[in-house]
């Protein structure tokens, strides 16, 4: 009897110091420090690493920006859906300081503090869409891109209003549908189309960081 | 006695006191290294500090952050008598909300549970920091263990929640001056489950809710707020719906009338107070501290004078100033109340 107690006290000695470290890693972080995007930032420095590996292999031209689509700029990469707006490239998970200087003022500005998390989510609203951001330490990412009029379209052509037709066209049948929307899923981010019959209702790049 | 036998008793004697240290050691480290929630996000401290109140409760508030922010027990016992308590949390979802509902019953049977309707858009679990701040404060019952699994996401283990060391104890290259401080017990962060704000973050926009996809709540969602009703039929006590007046996030329309048509489908009271913010007299340049996501305390004494003359009136509850008992514990109470809102607003000032 005595064998078995020890056992089972040596057992849980044992679990607890060589219990899996980065799992747990992940919990210290978002409940003990509410920060919980520090291993997202460990994940967006690979997909950053990953990227500027890609963009070296692209070769002389694309690093000097003359290649078009879908050669990237700042840290959009050929397997992220981009939202580009004059001229401005934008991903979700992208940091705002890229490119928020280059987008202007922003009609309205709107801070969200969290239930119970430590930092700001913003929420960016220009005429025709509205950015909304996710604190990672002293950055801002991009968590959604949600376009507002028809006057916006995305890289490949879609825009509010479009045929159901047509979307599915352009972006094939790959897709899953999730709480009614059209889901396509590329590079750790999700391009939403939601229908209203057969017509193109809401357009929504959104990062799949926070889902993990 | 042989001399073999005292070896034996000496020996188990032994084990037993090493067994019993090395639990109080990892029982000492579990503490230290579990979060206290008494840096800026107290939140999570909120769900324990029920058990140590009398549980002779009038109402009881479930729900998430609206109802912890918005309503306030001392203005229900001022104004109207009434004894009231709110186990809200961080997002809880509403299945920790029925085993909280469930949890209390087991204690005690107050007249009205007020459940916020908000937490009806989530159908699944989401975040497990959420989920910890809700669950780790509960003691623990059937309905904390039907709670968890209810809550867990895929990467989350239920001995975790058993033994949180498991989880926690890489907190050691992290551990604050907090952990140590309050390794023995933490300082009470709500006023009967109130956390009180008194900033003042005027609203000036309110971002369009999105396009949806679909606005129908998900049956899990709709199975829990069966569940309520029935525990509350079983218990006898009056359930109460209400969607607290926080302007975000977005509360469609399309979500209310499925409320409506389920509480009038059930017999039951449901108020949004998202339409009733005049006859409230909320002002929303000065009664909320983040811009219209929750109310600071003026605003929140507000509503809840507005509630308490509903509940006083619809539920028929009854004015208990004058239990002398009672009344002597909410005399301590409004006390510390009255305190802490003067030290918050005079950090305001400095400010």
């Amino acid at each position: 009897m005595k064998k078995v107690i020890l056992t089972v006290c040596l057992v849980l000695a044992m679990a607890t110091l060589t219990a899996c470290a980065e799992t747990s890693q992940e919990v210290a972080d978002t409940v003990v420090d509410m920060n919980d995007k520090v291993s997202d930032a460990e994940t967006l420095l690979g997909d950053y690493k990953e990227t500027m590996g890609n963009v070296d292999l692209m070769g002389e031209n694309a690093m000097e920006g003359n290649a078009t689509a879908p050669v990237q700029t700042n840290n959009t990469s050929v397997d992220d859906f981009v939202f580009e707006y004059k001229g401005i490239r934008i991903s979700p998970d992208m940091n705002t300081n890229e490119f928020l200087a280059d987008l202007g003022e922003p009609l309205h500005y709107y801070e969200v503090k969290s239930c119970a998390f430590e930092g700001m989510d913003k929420i960016y609203t220009y005429t025709s869409f509205e950015i909304s951001t996710y604190p990672n330490g002293a950055n801002d990412l991009v968590s959604s891109i949600y376009f507002k009029d028809d006057t916006v379209t995305t890289e490949e052509g879609a825009y509010l209003g479009m045929a159901k037709a047509d979307v599915l066209a352009l972006y094939g049948s790959n897709y899953t549908e999730s709480a009614g929307a059209y889901v396509y899923s590329k590079g750790g981010m999700e391009l939403h189309f939601i229908f209203d019959g057969e017509t193109l209702a809401s357009i929504e790049y959104v990062t799949t960081v926070l889902d993990e | 006695m042989s001399e073999t036998k005292k070896v034996r008793r000496k020996r188990a004697v032994a084990v037993i006191i090493g067994l019993l240290v090395i639990l109080a050691v990892l029982a000492l480290l579990q503490r230290l290294v579990m979060p206290k929630y008494m840096g800026e996000v107290k939140e999570g401290a909120l769900i324990s500090e029920y058990y140590d109140e009398d549980k002779d409760f009038d109402v009881i508030f479930i729900g998430d952050c609206e109802v912890y922010e918005n309503f306030v027990p001392a203005t229900l016992w001022e104004n109207y008598g009434i004894n009231s308590y709110i186990r809200g949390s961080a997002q809880q979802l509403i299945w920790q909300s029925y085993y909280l509902m469930e949890e209390t019953l087991q204690y005690e049977k107050p007249d009205v549970i007020v459940f916020n309707v908000l937490s009806l858009q989530y159908n699944e679990p989401q975040k497990e920091a959420y989920n910890r701040m809700t669950i780790d404060g509960m003691r623990w019952s059937t309905s904390k263990v039907e709670c968890i699994q209810a809550s867990m996401l895929e990467s989350e283990n239920f001995i975790e929640y058993v033994f949180p060391l498991l989880r926690y104890h890489d907190r050691w290259s992290e551990l604050e001056p907090e952990d140590f401080q309050y390794l023995l017990g933490a300082e009470k962060v709500g006023h009967n489950g109130y956390y009180m704000q008194v900033g003042v973050v005027p609203v000036d926009y309110i971002p369009e809710g999105k396009i949806l996809g679909d606005y129908s709540f998900g049956e899990n969602a709709w199975s829990y707020l069966d569940k309520m009703v029935a525990l509350c039929e079983e218990n006898d006590v009056e359930l109460v719906l209400i969607k607290a007046p926080s302007l975000y996030p977005e509360w469609y329309e399309e979500w209310d009338a499925q409320v409506e048509e389920y509480a009038a489908e059930h017999n039951l009271k449901y108020i949004n107070f998202l339409e009733y913010t005049e006859e409230i007299g909320l002002d929303y340049s000065t009664d909320t501290y983040d811009a219209g996501l929750h109310l600071n305390l003026y605003g929140a004494v507000k509503l809840t004078d507005y509630f308490g003359a509903w509940l006083a009136e619809e539920c028929e509850l009854q004015d208990r100033r004058d239990e002398e008992a009672l009344a002597e514990v909410w005399e301590v109470k409004l006390e510390d109340f009255y305190t802490q809102k003067e030290e918050l607003e005079a950090l305001k000032e400095e400010e």
